[in-house]
């Protein structure tokens, strides 16, 4: 018989790779002292060379600069020993590419299995607050109700001086100094690392350092880690992340209206995982009836990149692209599919009303995607502070270290030929952070959204007003 | 056997003998010929006379950590469904029951395939493709005596009656198919796919290649398969998920 090809790398792209760096987020112990076996550096080092030697799409830079990286390193990968040892040299050899996607995701966590489903025990920790850079402070951007941070005493719009030993001032100056190109992706870096430092193994400890708006005395805290909520779901080598699906309905007043749409749905969600495609389904049709819907993509650093084919496909109804993925020899698209049908069999169609995205420094790359291809489309609005800037579709390889090495492979176009990397999502309005707004738990973004669509005429799924 | 089954058998040998017009380097054996021994290596005639096929397998791609299991029903003359399962994921279906393609999975949601992916999979799922049955190609041609694995193979051009082509690489030795190329229709374009096959073992009636290996976009998959079943086919359907259903009514349609 013959076998119907499934090609998994259908599923896996954009996979790719769309999760920060995990080294940001858990360390491993003990992993530095682990002493590797003859050999294993020099390879491991070799074959992170070949893979961005053979797939890495600006084939200018490969000819000459990543060259030269292969003549000042490979001499001393030949004396590498250590983990630490072959860590640091990986993480330099890869700092020289100018491109995002190019991490490792160490053995222990790449092989760690874990099946869906409810997070006790997982490993996936959290304090509870989470933290975002403006201007040259890291202010405190949410705590959850209840969590160590919150019982702490952590709030909304304090300013955090220290993070453990790390000075964030100092890290920020340091990120202030870069050039202006490469200036918005490592702020990005930066707010990943320190919201990394916030989410260690469930149990670990984090001491934060802050202070209250309008004061001047700091005031330092220990937090320890409790399980992070949502449905804890392992994609691959991708280590596991807890996926949250917030849904709202926002009571709104619309002039002339009387009783349907009277709202405007609100749709948050951490992480792009198929285990939540059931629950994203559920949210958008729990507010299909209000006049609006605002997807809060705040936060969210990506996934598998596939999703975003199927999931704008709630808000537009033909099959547009919403941005091009090109590798050397090959250009795929990322084609929305117009959602028809729900999962149990019902007939339904594209929600028909206007749409918000909501995001910040921290959205990256299928987010970026995602909202980079609905704005172009004129299908959504986009609010917040400039994304990431980094969307570049990524897959893996196993190094011959055991580790993970995940690889862009593909450059990444919106619908008008423009680069997301680098560069971010630009929101057709943007909303600065600050203090008093947090300190007030005011909801700048949001709240621009929401009298956007409430005040706005209704944009029709084809993107047409 | 049928009168169905038996005409079909018929036609399809007859046509596994054929003289083919596609036009042959000198040197190289005719497209046909090599067709007609891989046919009778691995059991074409049987393949020919089933009514139900089952294989089982699992799908590995290391590179991402994704081990993946599939179950695919094949129902002559030229039905099939697949389900991969994959952790993490869920299950990604595609079927044809004669008329109507389709793919659901939990991220891109149900499609009804259409233009080229329509053609692929609708000449997939001819049992005949299986046995390279002649009358399925518009035209074959030897084009390179060549190397796939590691083994010298005769590649042939195979152009399908829709239009499509790939290329099959017969041994030289065996006559059992050692690799192909084709392009492969997918939802965010064509992706080009080269296969090797190995470990051809016995079931039943059958020899198949258990192991394929496919590579595309600088990574590999494998594809390993573990259970072959031959069913008469007797109360076994295939027919679309109730999604599908939905999506071929005209909408608010009953």
């Amino acid at each position: 018989m013959s076998l119907r090809n499934q090609l998994l790398i259908g599923v896996l792209w954009a996979a790719g790779g769309c999760i920060p760096p995990p080294v940001a987020r858990a360390p491993v112990p003990d992993r530095a002292q682990e002493i590797l076996g003859r050999g294993i550096g020099l390879a491991t080092f070799d074959s992170v060379w070949t893979v961005v030697e053979r797939t890495y799409v600006d084939t200018a830079f490969v000819a000459t600069r990543w060259k030269s990286v292969r003549d000042s390193v490979r001499p001393r990968a030949v004396a590498v020993t250590t983990r630490e040892g072959l860590d640091s040299l990986i993480v330099e050899t890869l700092r020289r590419i100018p491109d995002s996607h190019f991490y490792i995701i160490p053995a222990r966590i790449a092989s760690e299995v874990r099946s869906d489903g409810n997070s006790a025990g997982a490993g996936e920790g959290t304090t509870g607050a989470s933290v975002r850079i403006t201007g040259d402070r890291a202010l405190v951007w949410r705590v959850e109700p209840g969590s160590p941070a919150a019982l702490a005493g952590i709030a909304p719009g304090q300013s955090v001086e220290k993070l453990n030993d790390r000075v964030v001032r100092t890290s920020i100056q340091k990120v202030l100094s870069l050039p202006d190109g490469s200036r918005q992706r490592a702020f990005a870096e930066l707010d990943f690392k320190l919201n990394g430092q916030l989410s260690p193994a469930v149990g670990g400890e984090v001491r934060i350092r802050v202070v209250n708006p309008g004061q001047s005395e700091a005031f330092e805290r220990s937090l320890i880690a409790v399980p992070a909520r949502g449905t804890i779901s392992k994609f691959g080598n991708l280590p596991p992340v807890a996926g949250v699906v917030r849904v709202f309905r926002v009571p709104v007043m619309i002039a002339g209206s009387t009783h349907t749409g009277n709202c405007v749905g609100t749709i948050a969600f951490n992480i792009w995982l198929p285990a939540l495609a059931p629950e994203l389904e559920r949210a958008i049709d729990s507010v299909a009836d209000c006049r609006g819907i605002v997807l809060d993509i705040r936060g969210n650093p990506g996934g598998v990149g596939a999703m975003v084919m199927g999931f704008a496909g709630y808000f537009v109804d033909s099959s547009v692209s919403l941005g091009t993925m090109r590798m050397r020899d090959l250009s795929l698209n990322f084609a929305i599919n117009p959602r028809l049908v729900r999962v149990n069999g019902v007939q339904s169609r594209p929600f028909r009303g206007p749409v918000a995205i909501l995001v910040d420094a921290m959205s990256a790359s299928t987010s970026e995607i995602f909202a980079t291809g609905m704005q172009r489309l004129g299908r959504a609005r986009v609010f917040g502070e400039r994304s990431a800037g980094a969307a570049l579709p990524a897959l893996m390889q196993v190094l011959p270290s055991g580790d993970v090495f995940v690889h862009a492979v593909a450059d990444f176009t919106d619908p008008t030929g423009n680069r997301i990397e680098g560069a971010g999502v630009v929101p057709d309005q943007i909303i600065p952070l600050t203090e008093k707004d947090l300190s007030n738990n005011i909801d700048a973004p949001l709240e621009a959204a929401i009298k956007w669509i409430t005040s706005t005429g209704s944009i029709r799924a084809d993107g047409s007003r | 056997m049928n009168r169905t089954q038996t005409l079909r058998l018929t036609l399809a040998l007859t046509a596994l003998v054929a003289a083919t017009a596609g036009a042959q380097s000198a040197s190289l054996p005719p497209a046909a010929t090599l067709l007609a021994k891989y046919a009778t290596a691995i059991g074409g005639p049987a393949m020919l006379r089933a009514p139900q096929i089952t294989t089982r397998g699992g799908l590995l791609m290391s590179a991402a950590g994704i081990n993946a299991t599939f179950e695919m029903l094949q129902l002559a003359p030229n039905k099939m469904q697949m389900v991969t399962t994959i952790p993490g994921v869920g299950a990604i279906q595609v079927g044809y029951d004669g008329t109507t393609a389709w793919s659901v999975d939990p991220m891109q949601g149900p499609r009804i395939l259409s233009g080229k992916e329509l053609d692929e999979i609708r000449e997939e799922a001819d049992l005949r493709a299986a046995a390279r049955v002649l009358e399925l190609f518009a035209s074959l041609q030897t084009v390179a005596d060549t190397t796939m694995g590691g083994e010298q193979c005769y590649l042939v051009k195979l152009t399908w009656k829709s239009g499509r082509e790939t290329y099959d690489c017969y041994s030289a030795n065996s006559g059992l198919l050692v690799g192909s190329r084709n392009v492969q229709q997918t939802a965010m374009g064509a992706i080009p796919v080269t296969s090797l096959y190995t470990d051809y073992k016995k079931f039943g009636d059958f020899t198949l290649a258990t192991k394929t290996v496919q590579s595309m976009m600088g990574q590999q998959q494998v594809m390993t398969i573990t259970a072959v079943e031959v069913g008469t086919g007797v109360g076994v359907a295939i027919d679309p998920p109730s999604e599908i259903k939905a999506l071929a009514k005209p909408p608010g349609g009953k």
